[in-house]
């Protein structure tokens, strides 16, 4: 390229024919006023043609759509509309494009025209439909699981890494009834005898990444307080950091109920069963006092009547054998003592 | 204070006159879409200005898909804001799609309601065997892929932005929010809810007078369509409007106020 021919390529009429970006101008009900070789050339239409039509006729009927409903008023208001993504129509087939458009008004405030730059981008439009469809995948699976957490009894919801709540089930609307999510964050809904136990150990859980679990009291819409089985596990992403945390709540208040009518039936069983003991005791200890005073009786008896035989008009013979009565009789009232006076070893 | 719903649906009450009028914006769009045609209005009607829930400066938490799935929903809105304010006698102006939450407002409580204005409206988008909406089936998902690609776009172009209001004041502060605020997730789903609508049941439901005001040439729906609309309403208009394009509000406010002082 010699020195003339730079000269060539920078004069107004070549730039604005032959730079590497649409240029088009029309009036705001579409009439197309002037366009440049660039953009005809991506229509595929002569100059004179494109001039004879309709700016929205030269594009798709949802791009169309969205220009009439979203683009003509915000340039009609605001006056200029930037990076608008855009199909236009072309002879083989469709192009997608950035468009930047101006507004320009009378005096009276009416707009009188629209000047446009459009950029080609169809292959960076292929990028962003896989980014889109990207989403539209994450979007899905976010509706996937929050139908599951809807379909399940338990309470579900997830929070931030560090601590903050970010969604709730249905069942705990239905539980709370309409809450903020800050109304989660602050334990609001725990019982007061367990809340501030539950918030410092759910505190040292997050700091440490180690999961939750408690019984914990919650009281929702009923105003009742109702026993809950609370899990709150760490999700780690995959370089090993906590993204989230999962939390679930099973309501354990009937068994929980139930639990505490057992323990308490026991109790008063040991309790009744210990009190029998002790009547029996006392009662055994009673008769046994009764019945060592009513043998013992006899008992004296025989010892006083031996006291009274004179030993002297019996003979040897009868003398030993009053011996061994007068021995056995000593023996038969101590074991009747020992039994009166028995008691029972310390309980352990 | 503002009431819940006053909140809710960032309502503004302004004007001087007894007769109420009661703008509904299209989708897309906040209650700034309004801005030229209200003045002509301002000094002899009480104006009721309002956005739906993710658009403008509503109350986006207000948001909730059950509600809002169906376009009985935003009727909802209209209907709450019309018993927050105790509203007789209200003539309910509809752009777009509003025009038919209007229809449904007033289906549900037809004693609040005088008149009604249609400015472009549909009573069904998608083509159905003799019925032509304009809209394929086709055509909907590729503008909901086209509303995904634009989102960053959109997102930046409708957010806040503080703009200068010299020149009409006594709008205050409404036009010192930005224009066509609206959160495009929920715009994604209205529309989805916009376009499979189909209302055209409704129509013969409707008692009260009302107005059609259709653009020659307009992308989104045409002069069948509202003839349509007059065929099967009792005691409907229709006017013309010789511009193009589906905002003859901002396009041609000239003829849309006179359209409406006409009919009023």
């Amino acid at each position: 390229m010699d020195k003339d021919s730079v000269i060539d390529h920078i004069k107004t009429d070549f730039l604005y024919n032959q730079l590497p970006s649409g240029f088009i101008s029309y009036k705001p009900n579409g009439k197309i006023l002037r366009v440049n070789e660039t953009f005809t050339g991506w229509l595929g239409l002569p100059v004179a043609e494109v001039c004879k039509l309709n700016f929205r006729a030269v594009l798709t009927k949802a791009s169309g759509l969205y220009y009439s409903m979203v683009i003509d008023p915000i340039l009609n208001l605001q006056g200029k509309a930037d990076e608008i993504y855009l199909t236009f129509i072309t002879a083989r087939g469709e192009i997608d494009t950035l468009l930047n458009a101006v507004s320009y008004k009378d005096d009276d405030g009416n707009v009188i025209l629209i000047n446009a730059t459009v950029q080609k981008i169809t292959d960076r439009k292929k990028y962003e439909a896989a980014l889109l469809q990207e989403k539209r995948h994450a979007e899905e699976e976010k509706r996937k699981f929050e139908f599951l957490s809807n379909s399940v009894p338990n309470l579900i919801w997830t929070t931030a890494a560090d601590g903050t709540c970010k969604y709730v089930n249905q069942r705990i609307v239905e539980y709370y009834g309409e809450q903020s999510l800050d109304f989660y964050s602050s334990f609001a809904g725990v019982a007061n005898q367990d809340k501030e136990k539950s918030m410092l150990a759910w505190q040292k859980c997050v700091a440490s990444g180690k999961t939750f679990e408690r019984e914990l009291r919650l009281i929702g819409v009923s105003g009742s307080e109702e026993w809950f089985l609370v899990s709150i596990v760490p999700y780690f992403n995959q370089d090993g950091e906590i993204e989230s945390w999962f939390g679930s709540a099973a309501n354990i208040h009937k068994q929980k109920v139930l639990q505490v009518a057992n323990y308490s039936s026991l109790s008063d069983s040991l309790t009744t069963a210990q009190q029998t003991l002790d009547e029996n005791k006392r009662l055994f200890n009673s008769i046994a006092l009764n019945q060592s005073h009513m043998i013992r009786k006899p008992l004296a008896n025989i010892i006083g009547l031996l006291n009274l035989i004179n030993e002297d008009e019996l003979c040897e013979g009868n003398l030993d054998l009053l011996a061994l009565i007068g021995t056995s009789v000593q023996e038969l009232d101590e074991m009747i003592k020992a039994a009166a006076n028995y008691k029972a070893p310390p309980e352990k | 204070m503002a009431t819940q719903t006053a909140q809710r649906n960032n309502v503004k009450v302004i004007g001087t006159g007894s007769q109420i009028l009661m703008f509904g914006h299209g989708f897309g769009c906040d209650q700034n879409t309004w801005r030229s045609v209200i003045p002509a209005f301002i000094e002899d009607y009480q104006i009721i200005l309002f956005d739906y829930v993710g658009a403008g400066k509503s109350d986006l938490s207000a948001y909730n898909d059950q509600r809002y799935g169906r376009l009985e929903g935003y009727a909802q809105d209209v209907v709450d804001i019309c018993e927050d304010l105790q509203l007789k006698d209200v003539i309910f102006i509809g752009h777009s799609v509003s025009s038919m939450i209007g229809l449904l407002a007033i289906k549900q409580v037809p004693e609040i309601f005088k008149k009604i204005v249609f400015i472009g409206p549909s009573p069904r988008y998608l083509n159905d065997q003799d019925y032509q909406g304009g809209i394929d089936p086709k055509d909907l998902d590729e503008l909901l892929e086209i509303m995904d690609s634009n989102y960053l776009g959109w997102s930046r172009m409708v957010a806040p932005t503080i703009m200068a209001n010299a020149n009409q004041p006594h709008l205050g502060e409404e036009l010192t929010a930005s224009f066509c605020a609206t959160d495009p997730e929920i715009a994604k789903k209205f529309a989805r809810v916009t376009f499979l609508s189909d209302n055209r049941d409704d129509l013969a439901l409707l008692q009260i007078p009302s107005l059609t005001i259709q653009c020659e040439e307009d992308f989104l729906t045409s002069q069948t369509v509202a003839e349509y609309i007059q065929q099967n309403t009792v005691n409907n208009e229709l006017v013309m409007l010789q511009t193009e394009g589906h905002c003859p509000h901002l396009s041609d406010p000239q003829g849309v106020i006179k359209a409406i002082k006409d009919f009023i």
